[in-house]
């Protein structure tokens, strides 16, 4: 990931002032616009409801902000923010459609399928399936690591999971990740 | 966050992971983050204005509102229930009352009473000053005797009845100027000249007395010697009339009486002028003594001519007619 262009504490310094704010609130969204966007995407697949969940988790910056501790990292903030509403998004979807998980993951499945906005090779489909077989705290790690490569550390930041714990959950990840790109070959 | 080169070592263990391109499969629309963007800016504008048209309420208020519905679903059931009961008609007469009170707090506020400036302020010293007042009149009481008041009123009416009957000349009852100065001196005279015509009353005489006696003395005296007072003068009949005998005989007892009692006091005096003198100058003292021993007995000249020591007889009779008879001297 590229090195942040404007400092956290300045953004938050110029949030504090009420002539500077939207300012800062701009400098925010294109320091953390699609890195948010993405993390969303993985998880839910679909562009418009990344897209939705991205504005719902950027107006709920804005509104907490001013409440922000500055002791926590201002992404792993947003992270977290974003995180619990991709899992609020899919519970609710899974409640909806009152599906089973299986069928859920074929749900993702058919959308990755359908989707436009998908330029991955046949490898990255592929794997993209193998992630929607995972529970989605397992894929949810498994993204944050292998395409954000983020450490344990912030990973458990954004999540509220151990270091260890991520490990495990992790590696387990990988080996089903790796056991169904070997089966279908 | 770490470079993908440094986190890419544990995909040596996981080959067909690892033949994956690692770069981000998934597209967005063109101009999709500018969009976006701008999109998440109306959204918040958006979020604010609804935001502000939000309402507010009191602090606690979700954390206490079971406790208050709770609370006023008790209070309902209380109110339904058996537990209170209200007048007959209550409701009915309610507004009517209410009514009322309003038109009656609308006098009361407009027949105000007032009071003097900073009254208020000087009632406390006003009622001190008061209650000294009336210690110190309850301390410097006067009385008044016993029935005083009771009387009071026929006592002002008598006075006022007294003063009127004085001062009436309106109604002819006039005084003469200082009549009231010597109506003492005139009630001790009067009361004195009463007591000494009262006297003789403590005499008695036989019934008829006077009339025998005169009848008695004019035979004795006057008709004997008619011819001879023709010769001599005018003879006047000493008693025409029953008053004047009884006036010259209380005349003659008082001159008497009298007489005794200046002799007592004073050198005696010249007899020889009175008229009574000249009379009896006229009568022997023969005549008179005879006349005294067959008419007059011991109680006509107990107090007069014979000391009421000396006992009655002829000889003391004798010697008093000779001690005053001037004619003898």
């Amino acid at each position: 990931m590229s090195v942040p262009v404007v400092d956290d504490a300045e953004i938050l310094s110029k949030f504090q002032d009420e002539k500077t704010r939207n300012e800062a609130f701009n400098m925010l969204l294109k320091k953390y616009q699609q890195k948010i966007y993405w993390h969303i995407r993985r998880m839910v697949i679909d562009h418009d409801d990344a897209d939705d969940i991205a504005q719902d988790v950027f107006v709920k910056v804005w509104k907490n902000l001013p409440s922000f501790r500055a002791d926590a990292q201002l992404y792993t903030w947003m992270y977290r923010i974003a995180t619990n509403e991709c899992i609020t998004f899919l519970n609710k979807k899974k409640a909806k459609n009152n599906v089973s998980l299986d069928d859920v993951d074929s749900s993702l499945g058919d959308t990755l399928a359908a989707s436009s906005y998908f330029d991955g090779d046949k490898a990255q489909r592929k794997l993209q399936e193998a992630l929607l077989t995972l529970p989605d705290k397992q894929r949810l790690v498994f993204n944050m690591k292998y395409y954000e490569d983020m450490k344990y550390e912030e990973i458990s930041d954004v999540v509220g999971t151990s270091v260890g714990a991520l490990k495990a959950s992790f590696h387990l990840a990988v080996k089903k990740i790796e056991a169904f790109l070997l089966s279908k070959d | 966050m770490k470079s993908e080169s440094e986190n890419r070592e544990w995909l040596d263990e996981f080959m067909s992971l690892k033949q994956v391109s690692p770069l981000n499969p998934f597209t967005v629309p063109p101009g999709y983050f500018d969009e976006s963007a701008k999109q998440i800016i109306s959204a918040i504008k958006l979020e604010e204005l609804e935001s502000g048209y939000d309402f507010t309420i009191p602090q606690n208020y979700f954390t206490q509102l079971s406790n208050n519905i709770q609370s006023r679903v008790n209070l309902e059931e209380l109110k339904t229930g058996n537990g209170f009961t209200i007048p007959q008609d209550y409701f009915d007469e309610l507004s009517i009352s209410i009514q009322s009170r309003i038109n009656l707090e609308e006098l009361k506020a407009e027949n105000e009473f007032s009071v003097p400036q900073n009254y208020f302020d000087e009632l406390s010293s006003n009622i001190q000053s008061r209650i000294n007042l009336e210690e110190l009149k309850a301390e410097n009481e006067f009385s008044v005797p016993q029935n005083y008041f009771d009387e009071l009123s026929s006592n002002i009416q008598s006075r006022i009845n007294i003063g009127a009957y004085v001062n009436n000349e309106a109604d002819g009852h006039a005084i003469p100027q200082d009549y009231f100065n010597n109506l003492e001196e005139q009630i001790t005279a009067r009361i004195f000249v009463e007591e000494t015509l009262n006297q003789d009353e403590s005499f008695a005489v036989p019934a008829g007395y006077f009339d025998k006696l005169n009848q008695a003395v004019l035979n004795k005296t006057v008709n004997q010697d008619v011819v001879k007072r023709k010769k001599t003068g005018i003879v006047r009949r000493m008693y025409e009339t029953n008053t004047f005998k009884y006036a010259a005989a209380a005349c003659f007892m008082v001159m008497v009486g009298t007489g005794l009692i200046i002799s007592n006091l004073a050198t005696p005096t010249e007899h020889a002028n009175t008229f009574l003198h000249k009379q009896l100058s006229t009568v022997s003292t023969s005549d008179i003594q005879s006349y005294l021993q067959d008419d007059v007995d011991a109680n006509d000249t107990q107090h007069t001519v014979i000391d009421e020591n000396t006992p009655v007889n002829t000889k003391s009779l004798s010697d008093a007619l000779q001690d005053n008879d001037d004619t003898t001297n």
